[in-house]
């Protein structure tokens, strides 16, 4: 097998990231090789970076530099409540809201049997332990809103039915800046269902 | 550029690049379709919750002549089968049919061969949506799913000779277990296995029930009684049947596998 050349393997290991292709790849591997080198070096160093100085967070299990992260550390936090997540973007998406002042739980990832993924893959045992050891009041269920993450929170719920926890779901409803009319029927009914007290 | 519009089931759903999403869909007018659905992830008014798993949509695409990929336009929901989503037993059975069908259903079928598929794939997901699936009930609905989409075994005469009188139970000399060739697809009578080796060797009352579990229609199967040995018998069948034809094992087994294993079956 002939060696790659610098170019073709450039090419070829951006191909590997999610969303570029063929074309992609080759268009970035240009502009990066027309680019001054200090960008070239920043980014292939921040990339080191990355991989060398994060790390999970052992108790939550979201992306830090430091474990336990500064939201596990943070004492002016409510330990009696646990945000459970897919993904550290969700943690950050529901962080950015500032409406959550508890602790969070990072499954890495949600039930998906299409893609093998099961309840062994997911870290499920890590927050039976934490509700087991930590007395926690509540547990928040904010696993997406589509088939997966339903299916997931249904599972995490039965799995914790036998502790004395308040478990939650979060709210469906109507998008900020949605159009009824243009809303499905199913949301539209669970809003009715959801529906809150304006006084 | 050709219109389509028409009903489908959602089988899969990749997410592609920023915000655009590719489908796999089951349809009642050309079997199953694959569709890119432009800025899927966006947009609140074209797509309002329609492109998830399991959901029954209404939808409206273009296809260019050159194209096998549908342009997805617009789609509304009609059902999501949500109980679907509330037990993982459905959950399970329900990815398993939706990966059955994806890998199973050709696509560009004819209407008249298509709508009786997508009619029985609704059927399936309103009743697996109100039922714990136990090993009874996924050896069953997975025998009859194979059926549906033309893979079923031949239990009630010999794959070779075609004879029925050989077999046991049928009045005929052979007495004990039968033989069951997985790659032949059905069983093959004493005469014709002379000498021969390579066969699954079947309680004949096994093969009596998978025969009588395909002929029953979906609102019956509930009816039909499997043993304990039955069940491991008939799960053994089926897998190495569905393996071998289809040529892999399929994700959601090892999931399902989880599910209806003796230690959970045993806590449950």
């Amino acid at each position: 097998m002939s060696k790659l050349s610098p170019i073709e393997r450039l090419s070829a290991a951006l191909r590997r990231l999610p969303g570029i292709g063929e074309k992609s790849a080759g268009r970035l591997t240009f502009f990066l090789l027309s680019a001054p080198d200090s960008l070239a070096r920043e980014l292939s160093e921040s990339i080191a970076q990355l991989k060398r100085e994060t790390k999970l967070c052992e108790i939550c299990f979201d992306i830090t530099q430091e474990s336990p992260c500064p939201i596990c550390s943070d004492d002016r936090r409510d330990s009696s409540t646990v945000c459970v997540v897919e993904e550290p973007a969700d943690r950050a998406a529901v962080e950015h809201s500032g409406n959550f002042s508890g602790r969070y739980h990072v499954l890495g990832g949600a039930l998906a049997p299409i893609d093998g993924i099961g309840p062994q893959d997911l870290r499920m045992a890590e927050l039976e332990a934490r509700v087991r050891e930590n007395g926690l009041q509540e547990v928040i269920l904010a696993t997406n809103p589509n088939a997966e993450g339903e299916a997931t929170a249904h599972y995490i719920a039965d799995r914790l039915k036998s502790y004395d926890l308040r478990i939650t779901r979060i709210a469906y409803g109507m998008p900020l800046g949605g159009d009824l009319e243009y809303a499905d029927h199913i949301t539209i009914g669970r809003s009715i269902q959801n529906r809150q007290d304006l006084r | 550029m050709v219109e389509l519009r028409s009903e489908a089931i959602v089988l899969r759903v990749v997410d592609f690049g920023e915000s655009d999403r590719i489908l796999h869909m089951l349809t009642p007018c050309s079997g199953r379709i694959t569709a890119m659905a432009r800025g899927a992830k966006r947009s609140r008014r074209r797509f309002s919750g329609a492109l998830d798993l399991f959901h029954y949509v209404s939808f409206q695409g273009v296809r260019s002549g050159t194209s096998s990929m549908l342009r997805l336009e617009q789609a509304s929901l009609l059902d999501d089968f949500s109980g679907l989503r509330t037990e993982l037993s459905r959950f399970g059975f329900g990815c398993h049919f939706l990966e059955m069908a994806d890998r199973l259903v050709p696509e560009g079928m004819a209407a008249p061969d298509a709508q009786p598929l997508f009619d029985y794939a609704l059927s399936v997901l309103q009743l697996v949506e109100s039922k714990t699936i136990d090993l009874r009930w996924y050896i069953l609905l997975q025998l009859h799913s194979l059926k549906a989409f033309g893979l079923s075994p031949l239990f009630h005469r010999c794959v070779r000779c075609g004879r029925e009188d050989k077999l046991p139970g049928s009045a005929g000399p052979v007495e004990g277990k039968i033989a069951f060739h997985v790659g032949e697809g059905g069983v093959v009578c004493p005469d014709c296995r002379r000498g021969q080796e390579g066969f699954l060797l079947v309680h004949a009352g096994t093969l009596r029930s998978l025969e009588q579990g395909m002929s029953l229609s979906l609102d019956q199967l509930h009816r039909l009684r499997l043993g304990g040995e039955v069940l491991e018998e008939a799960k053994e069948i089926i897998e190495r049947f569905q393996h071998f034809h289809l040529g892999l094992e399929l994700k959601t087994e090892s999931f399902l596998e989880e599910i209806l294993s003796p230690a959970r079956r045993s806590i449950a």
